[in-house]
C-alpha cells in the first residue's frame, strides 16, 4: 500500500515536471534549441538571443546565475548537464571551466575568421567575446596624468594615502595579479600588492562603481576600474552618477590589462551544432557592435572597431601574455592578496 | 442497544497506573445507567472507549452482540451508531442550530432531513432558534441543542459527558426533568458519566460506582449511593 | 473492520517527513569525512572572524529590533495619539521591502552621487565625509536588518498586547502603578514568551541573510558558506560551515523552547477585552507620533520614495513585457508552493493534534528544519538531492519518453517549489498548528460521534474552522518566498527569473537604479499580502472577543 503510493507520488511528480519543463527536451537530431547557462546579463545579450531565435528558429534557453554558481552545477550535473554553451565575464571563471574538464573544442571556420588567435584559447577550449580593460582612474582636478604611467607606478611613495581600491575577492583584482605573476613573476606581484595596500587612503570596499564615486568625493585621488562601469556611469539614468563620472579620467597605463567575457561549449553538449551557430552569431559584427556601442566592452571581432566612446578615452595598449594564464594563475593571486593583507 | 463490557482495561500513553481496570458492565436495551465517580475515577475515560474515541484498551465491548473493541477489532466512532453530548457541547460555531442538528443525518434525502430536524427541534423545545447560531444561546439552550444533534441520528445509544456541570444551580434542576422526558420519550439506551449525586438520583436506572479505576459498586440508586 | 488501521494521516506523515530528512542525507554523510587542508586553514584564521561577525550582527541586530519593536507596540497598545490608527497598521510595511533591496537603496542614497550627500553638498557645499559616514559597514548592517526585521517584533508583541495583557495591565493600573512602571514591571515580564517567539524569528532571519551582509562585504556564516562553496569551489567546507551553523540554530531553537515551556504562568485565560489607552496630550503626543514617523520613514516611505525616484528615471528601459512576465512567474511559484505547504502542513499538524504520540512530535520538529537552515544550504541540498534522484529515475524517463535526458526534475521548477517547500514549510505549519491548536479536538470528536469519517469530517468541520489560520499561513509563505533570494537564484531552471533574482542581477552589474521598477514590484505585491493578514488577524481577534 505504501509502495503503491509513493510510486504514484513519483509518477504524478514526473508528470507535474513534464509539464513545468514544458516538455522542452526531445532528441538531439530533432533538436531546434541550444541551452545556455550565461553569467552575463547584459540587456544586449538578451537582444542577441532574440535575435538569434527569430534569424534561426532555434529557441534559446537560459538559466542565469553568478559563474561560480553556475560552474558548481555544470560540475554536479556532469555528464547529463543539459548546457550548451557557458558564457561568462572574466577568464578565471572560464579557466575553472576548462580545468574541471567540462568544456569540448568550440571551432568552426567562422569563429576563427571572426575571433583573432590571441582571443581564442589552446585548440579553441575558449572563445572570447569581448574586452575590458582595467584602467587607471584619476581625480581631473587634483591628478595630472602626466604623473601616471605604469600600474608599478602607483606603489610610488607619492601616491601614499591617496589609492583606492576593490576588495581582494573581486575576480577583477584577483585577474589583474594573476597577470603580473604571469608576465613579471610571483615575486614582482607580491611587491606590488604590498605596495598598493601601504598606499591606501582607506580600506578596500565597494564595487568598481563605488570606487569612482569615492574619487569624486574626494577620499582617493587614484583607482582601477573596468573601463565599461565609466561608459555606464557616463550613459547613466541617475544625473548625479553621470557628474560624477565626468569628475574622473581614465589613464591608459603600458601593457594595460585586458581580461575577457567568453564562452565555452559544454563537453557534453547535446545540441553542439546549435551551440557552435549561436557561437558564430554573438561574434558577429552585428552583435559585436551592440556589445561596444551599449555595454562599453571592447569588441573581440577584429573587424569591429570599438565605439566612438570608447576611442575618446585613448588607445588600448594591452598586456602581452596568454590569457589562459590569467586562470592558471588565479589561486596564487588570491595566496598573494591575503599574505598582503589585501582585504 | 445491549451493550457488553468484559475485563476491560486502559492506559493512557507514559501511565503506569491504569485508568480503568478490568470493568465488566452489562447494559440493557432502553436502560439509563450513570457512571458515577470522582473526577480521575476513569468515568470520562469508560466513555471515550465506548465512544471510540480511544482504542488502546484490552478486553472487549461488544454492541448488539458487534464487537466494537477487541484484540483483534476496532469500529470507527463514526460506524457504531452511538451519539454524545459533550461535556462543553462542542456545537459546531460555524454553523446554525439547524445545520448543526442535520449534521449526523448523512444519507437521508433533504426533504427528510428538514423533517427530522423539525422533529428534534420540537423534540427539544427550540423551534424558533433554528437559524440561530450557537454563541447567541444560553447555556441550557446550548445544551438541548446538544442533545437534540446527537439523537438525531437516532442512535442505538446515547452517552452524555457530565451533562449539567456547565449550567447554573438552579437551572440544573429544571433541565433535569425534562431531559429525563427527552430520553424516555426517545426511548434510547443511556449512560451518562457525572460526580453529582443529585443527577444520578433523577435520571438513572443503574448505577457503576468508579473508584481509582475500580468498579468498586454497581445496582439501583438505592442500593448504591443511597448507602 | 481492521483493527488500528496506520490511518491516512499517519502514513502521509511519515511520507512527508521522509521527504523532508532525505536530502540532508548527503550533507550528513560528506560531514564525517576527513576534513581537508582548506578546513584547517578556514578553521585556524577565518572560523573566528566568521563566528564574531555572525555575533555582532546577530546580536545588535536583535537588540534594536527589541528596542524599536516592543517601544512601538506599547506606544500603540497602550496610548493614543494621532495618527495612531494609522500607524497600527503601517508599521507593518517594513516587512514589505526585501532587506537587500534595502541595503542597495541605502548604499545608493548615502553614496557620493546620492540623495543624502547631493543635498548635503548642496546646502554646506560640503557633504559628509565618507570616511566617517559609510553604511556598508557593520553598523550599516545592523540598522538596515533590525529597521527591515523590527515588525516581526512589533506585530507579535502588539496582538500580545491588544489581546492577553488588558486585566493585568488594568489591575496594575488599579494598583496605582505609571504607564511606565506597568511597562517595566508587567508587560515585559508577562511577554517574555511573546518577545522569545518574535526575537528567534529575528535570529534565524539574521543568521540566513545572504543579500545584505554580502553586498557589504561582511564575513557571516551565510557568506562564508557561499564563498567556501562558490569562489574555493570547497563544497566540503562549506558543508563543515553550514553544519556548525546548524548546531547554533538547533542550541538556539531549543533554549527559545526552554523559555516557551513555561508560558503557562504568562497567560491561559481565553476571554480578554481590549486594554483601554490613555490619551497622550501636547508635547507628549507629538512625541510619541514622531517616534512612530521616524521609524516608518526610515524603514519603508524614505526607501520607497527613493525607488519611486529611480523607477521614473529608469522605467522606459526596465517596464517591458518582461517585468509582468517577472511579477507572474513570481506570484505563480509562490502561490503553488504555498498551496503545497499548507497541504503538508495540515496533513502533519492534524496527524499530531490527533495522535499526539512521539512520532508526531518528531515529526512536527522535522517540519521546522528547513527554516532554520540558511537558503544557500538549503539550495545545496537541494542540487545534490535532485541529481541523484534524476539518475536514480533515469530509467523511469527513458520508458515515458525514449531518449529523454537524464535530468529532469532537476532542470526543471519542480527543484525550486521543492526548495522553498523545505525551507518555508515551517512558516505554514506555525500558523496550522496553532489554528489547530485554537479549535482543539472536541469539534472533530462530535463530528465522528455524528456519523461522519476522517475525511467528512476535515472538510466540514475542521477546514472551515480552520480558514483564517490558513488565510494568515498563506500569506506569510507567499510573503517569504516572493522575497527569497538564494534559492530561486542558485535553482532557477531554464528561461525562468523571479522579480528577486532580476533585481539582483541588475545590483550585481552595479546599476541600482535600474533595479527599482523590480523592487517596487516586490514591495507592492508583499505590501498587499501583509495588509490581508493584518486584516485576517485583526478578524480573527474580533472573533475571539465574540466568543
Amino acid at each position: 500500500m505504501k509502495k503503491t503510493k509513493l510510486k504514484l507520488a513519483i509518477l504524478a511528480s514526473v508528470a507535474i515536471a513534464a509539464i513545468l519543463s514544458g516538455c522542452a527536451n526531445s532528441g538531439p537530431e530533432t533538436s531546434k534549441e541550444v541551452n545556455v547557462y550565461s553569467a552575463r546579463h547584459y540587456e544586449v545579450d538578451k537582444q542577441a538571443y532574440i535575435d538569434f531565435e527569430e534569424k534561426t528558429g532555434i529557441k534559446v534557453n537560459i538559466i542565469e546565475g553568478k559563474a561560480p554558481e553556475l560552474l558548481e552545477r555544470m560540475k554536479r550535473e556532469g555528464a547529463d548537464t543539459q548546457a550548451d554553451l557557458f558564457i561568462t565575464a572574466d577568464m578565471g571563471n572560464i579557466y575553472q571551466a576548462i580545468d574541471g574538464d567540462m568544456t569540448q573544442e568550440l571551432t568552426s571556420k567562422i569563429l576563427n575568421e571572426n575571433i583573432p588567435e590571441k582571443l581564442r584559447g589552446e585548440n579553441n577550449e575558449w572563445i572570447a567575446l569581448t574586452k575590458r580593460a582595467r584602467v587607471i582612474v584619476y581625480d581631473k582636478e587634483k591628478v595630472n596624468p602626466n604623473s601616471l604611467s605604469t600600474y608599478a607606478a602607483l606603489t610610488d611613495n607619492e601616491w601614499k594615502g591617496k589609492l583606492l581600491v576593490r576588495g581582494a575577492d573581486s575576480v577583477y583584482n584577483q585577474s589583474l595579479l594573476a597577470s603580473f605573476i604571469a608576465t613579471e613573476g610571483e615575486e614582482y606581484a607580491k611587491m606590488w600588492a604590498q605596495g598598493i595596500v601601504d598606499n591606501l587612503a582607506r580600506d578596500p570596499k565597494g564595487n568598481d562603481r563605488d570606487q569612482v564615486k569615492a574619487i569624486a568625493a574626494g577620499e582617493g585621488l587614484v583607482t582601477l576600474v573596468n573601463t565599461y562601469y565609466l561608459g555606464q556611469m557616463l550613459n547613466s539614468a541617475d544625473p548625479e552618477e553621470v557628474k560624477a563620472a565626468q569628475k574622473v579620467g581614465i589613464f591608459f597605463p603600458e601593457n594595460t590589462h585586458v581580461n575577457i567575457s567568453g564562452m565555452v561549449l559544454s563537453k557534453y553538449s547535446a545540441n553542439k551544432a546549435n551551440a557552435i551557430l549561436l557561437a558564430e552569431y554573438l561574434t558577429s559584427v552585428k552583435v559585436q557592435e551592440a556589445y561596444t556601442a551599449q555595454n562599453y566592452e571592447y569588441p573581440a571581432n577584429k573587424n569591429v572597431e570599438p565605439s566612438e566612446l570608447l576611442k575618446t578615452w585613448g588607445e588600448l595598449k594591452p598586456q602581452d601574455l596568454d590569457l589562459s594564464d590569467l586562470g592558471r594563475n588565479n589561486k596564487k593571486a588570491v595566496e598573494l592578496f591575503a599574505r598582503a593583507a589585501w582585504k | 442497544m445491549n451493550i457488553k463490557i468484559e475485563n476491560l482495561t486502559f492506559f493512557y500513553p507514559g501511565n503506569k497506573k491504569p485508568s480503568l481496570k478490568d470493568i465488566n458492565l452489562e447494559i440493557k436495551e432502553g436502560e439509563i445507567v450513570s457512571i458515577f465517580g470522582e473526577s480521575g475515577s476513569g468515568k470520562s475515560t469508560l466513555l471515550r472507549l465506548l465512544a471510540g474515541l480511544e482504542h488502546k484498551g484490552s478486553g472487549t465491548i461488544d454492541m448488539d452482540g458487534v464487537r466494537v473493541l477487541g484484540p483483534n477489532s476496532f469500529v470507527q466512532p463514526e460506524k457504531r451508531g452511538v451519539g454524545m453530548v459533550f461535556q462543553d457541547y462542542a456545537l459546531f460555531p460555524n454553523m446554525n442550530i439547524e445545520k448543526n442538528i442535520a449534521f449526523g443525518l448523512n444519507k437521508m434525502s433533504n426533504d427528510k432531513k428538514k423533517a427530522r430536524v423539525k422533529e428534534m427541534l420540537e423534540l427539544v423545545n427550540l423551534e424558533v432558534f433554528a437559524k440561530k447560531y450557537p454563541h447567541e444561546l444560553s447555556g441550557g439552550q446550548q445544551q438541548r441543542v446538544a442533545l437534540a444533534r446527537a439523537l438525531a441520528p437516532a442512535p442505538g445509544c446515547l452517552l452524555l459527558d457530565e451533562p449539567f456541570s456547565n449550567l447554573d444551580t438552579d437551572l440544573q434542576v429544571r433541565i433535569r426533568g425534562e431531559l429525563k422526558e427527552i430520553l424516555l420519550k426517545a426511548k434510547v439506551t443511556t449512560i451518562f458519566v457525572t460526580h453529582d449525586r443529585a443527577d444520578v438520583r433523577a435520571l438513572a436506572d443503574r448505577v457503576a460506582v468508579l473508584c481509582e479505576g475500580i468498579m468498586v459498586n454497581l445496582g439501583t440508586v438505592e442500593e448504591t449511593i443511597d448507602q | 473492520m481492521l483493527k488500528r488501521k496506520p490511518g491516512f494521516y499517519g502514513i502521509a506523515s511519515t511520507i512527508i517527513a521522509i521527504l523532508l530528512i532525505f536530502p540532508f542525507g548527503d550533507l550528513i554523510l560528506q560531514l564525517f569525512q576527513k576534513p581537508n587542508e582548506n578546513w584547517m586553514e578556514i578553521k585556524e584564521f577565518l572560523l573566528r572572524d566568521y563566528i564574531g561577525n555572525t555575533l555582532i550582527l546577530v546580536f545588535f541586530t536583535a537588540l534594536f529590533s527589541l528596542l524599536i519593536g516592543t517601544t512601538l507596540a506599547w506606544l500603540i497598545s497602550a496610548y493614543d495619539f494621532p495618527l495612531r490608527k494609522f500607524f497600527r497598521w503601517a508599521l507593518i510595511l517594513p516587512l514589505a521591502i526585501p532587506s537587500y533591496i534595502l541595503a542597495y537603496t541605502y548604499a545608493s542614497m548615502s553614496s557620493y552621487t546620492g540623495v543624502v550627500q547631493v543635498t548635503l553638498r548642496s546646502w554646506l557645499g560640503t557633504g559628509l565625509d565618507q570616511r566617517y559616514f559609510n553604511i556598508m559597514s557593520m553598523p550599516g548592517a545592523i540598522f538596515i536588518l533590525s529597521i527591515s526585521l523590527m515588525p516581526y517584533i512589533y506585530m507579535i508583541l502588539r496582538a500580545f498586547m491588544e489581546g492577553q495583557s488588558a486585566s493585568l495591565i488594568e489591575s496594575g493600573r488599579m494598583l496605582g502603578k505609571s504607564h511606565l512602571g506597568i511597562f517595566f514591571k508587567v508587560v515585559v515580564p508577562v511577554s517574555r514568551a511573546a518577545l522569545v517567539a518574535g526575537t528567534s524569528l529575528v535570529v534565524l532571519e539574521v543568521l540566513s541573510d545572504y543579500g545584505v551582509a554580502s553586498y557589504f562585504g561582511i564575513q557571516t556564516f551565510s557568506t562564508a558558506i557561499f564563498r567556501s562553496w562558490f569562489s574555493l569551489g570547497d563544497i566540503d567546507s562549506a558543508i563543515r560551515l553550514a553544519a556548525i551553523l546548524m548546531v547554533f540554530v538547533l542550541a538556539l531553537l531549543f533554549l527559545e523552547k526552554i523559555l516557551r515551556g513555561r508560558r503557562s504562568y504568562s497567560m491561559s485565560n481565553t476571554k480578554h477585552r481590549p486594554l483601554s489607552r490613555k490619551e497622550l496630550k501636547g508635547p507628549m503626543a507629538f512625541l510619541a507620533t514622531s517616534y512612530a514617523g521616524i521609524i516608518l520613514l526610515l524603514g519603508f516611505l524614505i526607501p520607497v520614495g527613493q525607488l519611486i525616484y529611480w523607477a521614473v528615471l529608469t522605467y522606459k528601459d526596465t517596464l517591458g513585457n518582461e517585468a509582468w512576465i517577472l511579477g507572474l512567474n513570481t506570484l505563480g511559484i509562490a502561490v503553488i508552493s504555498a498551496i503545497i505547504i499548507l497541504v503538508f502542513g495540515i496533513i502533519i499538524a492534524n496527524y499530531a493534534r490527533l495522535k499526539n504520540n512521539l512520532l508526531s512530535k518528531i515529526y512536527s520538529k522535522i517540519s521546522l528544519l528547513g527554516y532554520s537552515i540558511p537558503g544557500a544550504v538549503v539550495a545545496i541540498t537541494m542540487i545534490l538531492f535532485f541529481i541523484h534522484l534524476d539518475r536514480w529515475l533515469a530509467p523511469l524517463y527513458r520508458i515515458i519518453l525514449p531518449g529523454a535526458p537524464a535530468l529532469v526534475l532537476s532542470m526543471s521548477l519542480v527543484l525550486l517549489v521543492s526548495a522553498y517547500v523545505l525551507r518555508f514549510l515551517a512558516v505554514g505549519f506555525q500558523s496550522i498548528d496553532g489554528g489547530f491548536e485554537r479549535i482543539g479536538r472536541k469539534y472533530h470528536d462530535a463530528s465522528k460521534m455524528l456519523g461522519h469519517g476522517e475525511a467528512s469530517t476535515f472538510f466540514r468541520v475542521d477546514l472551515p474552522m480552520l480558514k483564517p489560520a490558513l488565510l494568515s499561513g498563506f500569506s506569510l509563505v507567499c510573503i517569504d518566498i516572493i522575497k527569497e533570494l538564494p534559492l530561486a537564484l542558485i535553482l532557477r531552471p531554464f528561461n525562468f527569473n523571479t522579480l528577486a533574482t532580476k533585481v539582483f542581477d541588475y545590483a550585481n552589474d552595479e546599476r541600482i537604479p535600474e533595479a527599482s521598477v523590480h523592487s517596487l514590484l516586490i514591495v507592492l505585491i508583499v505590501a498587499i499580502g501583509i495588509l490581508i493578514l493584518n486584516k485576517t488577524l485583526d478578524k480573527e481577534k474580533n472573533n475571539e472577543h465574540k466568543n
